[in-house]
């Protein structure tokens, strides 16, 4: 359902040209769950946020859902994105002056849900990940196990078809880590995939299938 | 202290939109009531009008009648017409001002009732002016004619000399009249005036009325020096408000694009999960239509505030009128939404996965720049409006004449300034004698300059026409104080009876003929053109105008009947206040004669002191709105060094990290913004100067820099620059390291 072909992505800095992906080639299987794993600067997080429709690629193929999305407009890349992927970050990224279930609803306002709706599905949500007491909290009144936990809840309220976590844990004490991840791997049982970003042995340890970058490259099986 | 932040910042943003809306209110408001009163320097001169009227040759003639009012009736446009007569007070010299005035002569004038009614033609009825209101219901004896004063017109003291004058005049019917009548023809239009004009000129002349000339009533009032100053201070004031506009855009964008680079990061997220580029830009221009309705609803209270403040400084009311407040509704509104829209533009247009890792391209190293922009139009709007403003004050130079402040004038006759022209007693004959008691006197000590001349109507005549002009005997050095420039020749040496002839008398009298070396008859006796000089416009007391004719005093041999005295005073700059009045004193005392009126000192503000009063209200609004400016460009400098040191909280903790102190990491912020605002003063005073140049030029006016205050702009910039960034630098610097390290 996620397949890349030959996908180069070049950053440009200034005049220089800093290649991140030098011809990628990856399949991902339908409610797979997959860890990234390689180097700092191997190319990993491009590669996520390629298959996010964060990034366009500078040259290959790049298909979701049995769909090609290289060339896709912003609009269908947005709409795309919103109502079936679902991130998860490194730093949280929650909006500080919105409340935590506002963070949470906020896919939902792009999707044009009206606002009673809305706040039903984050509450929800939140209580799911077992934070419906702090629906009212600004994110700087959260600790940084319930910020990723919020940035989860956020993910899954749109009920995704593609879970995508950039080092989910990287900024979590182990015991908060193990709480995201197990709420990350309950999305599959709704039949999401769960492509997760790791530099942490134990979090790749979780995943079906370990998938090595180096150098701008998918390492072979 | 997040949180903290996060209240305040709306709050902030919230009081810098109502204070723009405040500022965009009070300036828009202004430039709308100084407009009116623009309008009105010009409405008032009756530029619809043609008065036909005695020249100023001696004489008795038979004046033109019926035939005459036949003739223009016929004239397109024509309306209809009024006539008026001289008084004058004699032969009692106690006795009012009079003037004959026939049905409609005020409605016609434009002249308004304070109380009562028109006088009617048929009775023994009479209509004073403001100053003699008291008379209203009495019973007075004017020319051996008792008659009761039925109506007062209002005060018309503000509108200008020659209705000034009217202010003590008392009014009686057309049939009692005595002297030659003046005839005032109104048409629906100035241009139909304008082409009445020749017609009327031609009637006159060949029915053989020499004697009488016609010329637009507006000529009186300095209809074009009126225009041309209306033009060139509305053209200042429009640069003002547009310069407002233009900073407070700068500002807004600058603001927005910072506010954009600041929430980069909240922006990416919103992308992340699923707003489209256009979702983004929704939201940013939403968000600012909402704080400017909020912005305009704070602000109106604040610029009502504004506008008395304004008000009590100027005399200028800003108070802020419905046109006005739809008007910055709507420029606030369009402003705000241009401002936003670039910014969201750029922030919406961000790859989404750079966004939320807080990278943003290209523009924000660009911020620098961005925030100068703002400064540098504050600095070129300035600019502007000290180029303009001094054209302005030139031109009203022109009209008013060139009398310095430290000058006055002692006239025998003077015919500008209402007390003095109706005041029924008679008027102090000024001699050479009183000039050399003066000099004389221990008041001499307090006197920089003092000259003498004498004033004598004479016909002249020369190959290309004749005129009535005024021929002045001086004393040195009467044309220097007198404000005459010589420009050509020389001026006259002693003892040969040479002159210098005024620059429009000698385009009368010699056509394009050069004057000089050609010989004038005047007072019996023939004078050698030396010269041809430019002088102030209009025939007021001192004023050597351009179209007279100047010769030295003692080629004529002494005072000659008919002579009209004048003294003109210039002062030390250390003299004493008072000293003015005190040579008034002193020239009254050497007559003492109770019946005559006391000698006045004329100054150059009781010359057209509407004119001046309007240009000292503008100048004062400018200055304000010079300073709004500014300071509007300097609160945008001061959010733009806020929002600069916050972004870079993290290099400032490395600076100080790796042994950076305070004082070096603040002039490190500082010097950029430092080095930036000069070059924006001197970007700002150049171009400022240039567009002054075109507006000024557009209005066929003279342009001249104030180059000393210029340079003080140009270096004022930088001096703005560190006022209001200095606070917010050092603030940053102050952070401690870990704190910055720790900053996001």
């Amino acid at each position: 359902m996620i397949e890349l072909a030959g996908v180069t992505k070049v950053y440009r800095k200034g005049r220089v040209e800093v290649p991140a992906l030098r011809g990628a080639d990856l399949r991902i299987a339908e409610g797979e769950h997959v860890a990234l794993v390689g180097p700092s600067g191997a190319g990993k997080s491009t590669l996520l946020y390629l298959m996010g429709l964060m990034e366009e690629p500078t040259s290959g193929r790049v298909a979701l859902f049995g769909e090609d999305v290289s060339n896709l407009g912003d609009t269908a890349r947005s709409h795309l994105r919103g109502r079936t992927i679902g991130f998860v970050f490194q730093a949280f990224n929650l909006i500080p002056q919105l409340k935590a279930w506002q963070n949470v609803a906020l896919p939902l306002r792009y999707q044009r849900v009206s606002k009673r709706v809305q706040k039903e599905r984050a509450l929800a949500m939140l209580e799911r990940v077992g934070l419906a007491e702090r629906a009212e909290h600004y994110p700087a009144e959260l600790s940084g196990g319930e910020e990723q936990r919020v940035a989860v809840a956020r993910a899954m309220v749109i009920r995704p078809r593609l879970v995508l976590a950039d080092e989910p844990t990287g900024n979590l004490d182990s015991q908060s880590g193990r709480a995201v991840l197990d709420l990350l791997e309950e999305a599959r049982s709704d039949g999401a995939t769960l492509v997760v970003v790791t530099h942490d042995p134990a979090v790749a340890a979780r995943a079906e299938r370990v998938v090595r970058v180096v150098d701008g490259r998918v390492q072979p099986d | 202290m997040q949180s903290r932040r996060m209240k305040l910042q709306p709050v902030l943003s919230l009081a810098s939109v109502a204070l723009a809306a405040a500022l965009l209110l009070v300036a828009l408001a202004s430039y709308q009531h100084a407009q009116a009163r623009l309008r009105w320097l010009v409405e008032v001169a009756g530029k619809n009008v043609l008065i036909v009227q005695k020249d100023d040759a001696p004489g008795t003639i038979v004046p033109p009648g019926d035939d005459l009012s036949s003739f223009v009736a016929r004239l397109p446009g024509y309306l209809r017409y009024a006539l008026r007569a001289e008084g004058g007070r004699r032969p009692n010299a106690f006795d009012y001002y009079t003037q004959y005035v026939s049905e409609g002569y005020f409605s016609l004038r434009g002249y308004r009732f304070l109380k009562g009614h028109p006088l009617r033609q048929d009775a023994d009825e009479a209509v004073v002016g403001f100053g003699l209101r008291d008379l209203l219901g009495k019973w007075v004896t004017v020319k051996g004619r008792r008659v009761r004063v039925v109506g007062v017109l209002a005060s018309m003291a503000d509108r200008g000399w020659p209705d000034s004058a009217v202010e003590e005049v008392i009014f009686l019917p057309w049939r009692l009249r005595r002297g030659a009548p003046a005839f005032f023809f109104e048409f629906a239009s100035e241009p139909e005036a304008r082409a009445a004009l020749a017609p009327v000129q031609g009637w006159l002349k060949a029915h053989g009325y020499s004697n009488y000339e016609a010329l637009p009533l507006a000529n009186l009032y300095g209809l074009e020096l009126r225009r041309k100053l209306r033009n060139v201070l509305g053209g200042a004031l429009l640069w003002g408000v547009l310069a407002v506009v233009l900073v407070a855009a700068a500002s807004l964008t600058a603001f927005r694009l910072a506010r954009a680079l600041e929430r980069i990061r909240e922006l990416g997220i919103r992308r992340a999960v699923g707003a489209a580029r256009r979702d983004v830009l929704r939201e940013e221009l939403a968000a600012s239509a909402a704080w400017t309705a909020w912005g305009l609803g704070l602000g109106w209270p604040l610029a009502l505030a504004l506008a008395g403040w304004f008000e009590a400084r100027t005399g200028l009311s800003a108070r802020p009128t419905a046109a006005a407040t739809l008007t910055a509704a709507v420029g606030l509104l369009a402003l705000s939404l241009a401002a936003a829209y670039f910014p969201a533009r750029w922030a919406a247009r961000q790859p989404p996965a750079g966004a939320v890792r807080g990278l943003a391209a290209s523009l924000p190293q660009k911020r620098l720049g961005l925030a100068m922009l703002g400064l540098t139009l504050g600095v070129a709007a300035f600019a502007v409006q000290l180029g303009v403003n001094r054209s302005a004050e030139e031109h009203t130079r022109r009209m008013v004449g060139d009398l310095s402040s430290r000058t006055a004038v002692y006239s025998s006759f003077l015919f500008v300034g209402a007390r003095s022209v109706t005041d029924p007693r008679g008027v102090t004959p000024l001699t050479y004698a009183d000039y050399e008691a003066l000099l004389a006197s221990p008041l001499a000590g307090r006197i920089a300059a003092l000259a003498y001349v004498e004033a004598y109507l004479t016909p002249l005549s020369g190959p290309a026409g004749r005129a009535y002009a005024y021929l002045r005997a001086y004393e040195d050095p009467y044309p220097k104080l007198a404000g005459a420039h010589l420009l050509a020749g020389r001026w006259p040496e002693p003892g040969v009876h040479e002159a210098v002839v005024g620059r429009l008398l000698a385009e009368r009298l010699f056509g394009a003929n050069d004057p000089l070396g050609k010989t004038l008859q005047a007072l019996g006796r023939s004078w050698k053109i030396v010269g041809v000089y430019r002088g102030a416009g209009e025939a007021l007391p001192g004023n050597a105008a351009s179209d007279q004719l100047l010769v030295l005093r003692r080629d004529l041999g002494g005072t000659l009947p008919g002579a009209r005295g004048e003294i003109l005073v210039q002062l030390r700059s250390e003299a004493p206040a008072g000293t003015f009045e005190a040579v008034g004193r002193f020239l009254t005392g050497r007559h003492a004669d109770p019946k005559l009126a006391p000698v006045r000192p004329f100054t150059r503000n009781d010359l057209a002191p509407e004119v001046r009063a309007v240009l000292l209200e503008l100048a004062a609004a400018y200055r304000l709105l010079a300073v709004v400016i500014l300071l509007l460009a300097g609160a945008g400098l001061a959010a733009q060094t806020l929002m600069i040191a916050r972004l870079e909280t993290r290099t400032l903790g490395v600076l100080r990290a790796v042994g950076g102190s305070r004082a070096r990491v603040f002039a490190e912020l500082l010097w950029p913004l430092l080095a930036a605002a000069l070059l924006a003063g001197a970007v700002g005073t150049a171009a400022g100067a240039a567009v002054s140049f075109l507006v000024v030029h557009a209005q066929e006016a003279t342009w001249s820099l104030p180059w000393a205050q210029l340079l003080f702009v140009t270096f004022a910039a930088p001096l703005l620059a560190a006022v209001f960034a200095a606070p917010p630098a050092w603030q940053a610097a102050s952070v401690p390291p870990a704190a910055a390290m720790r900053s996001e």
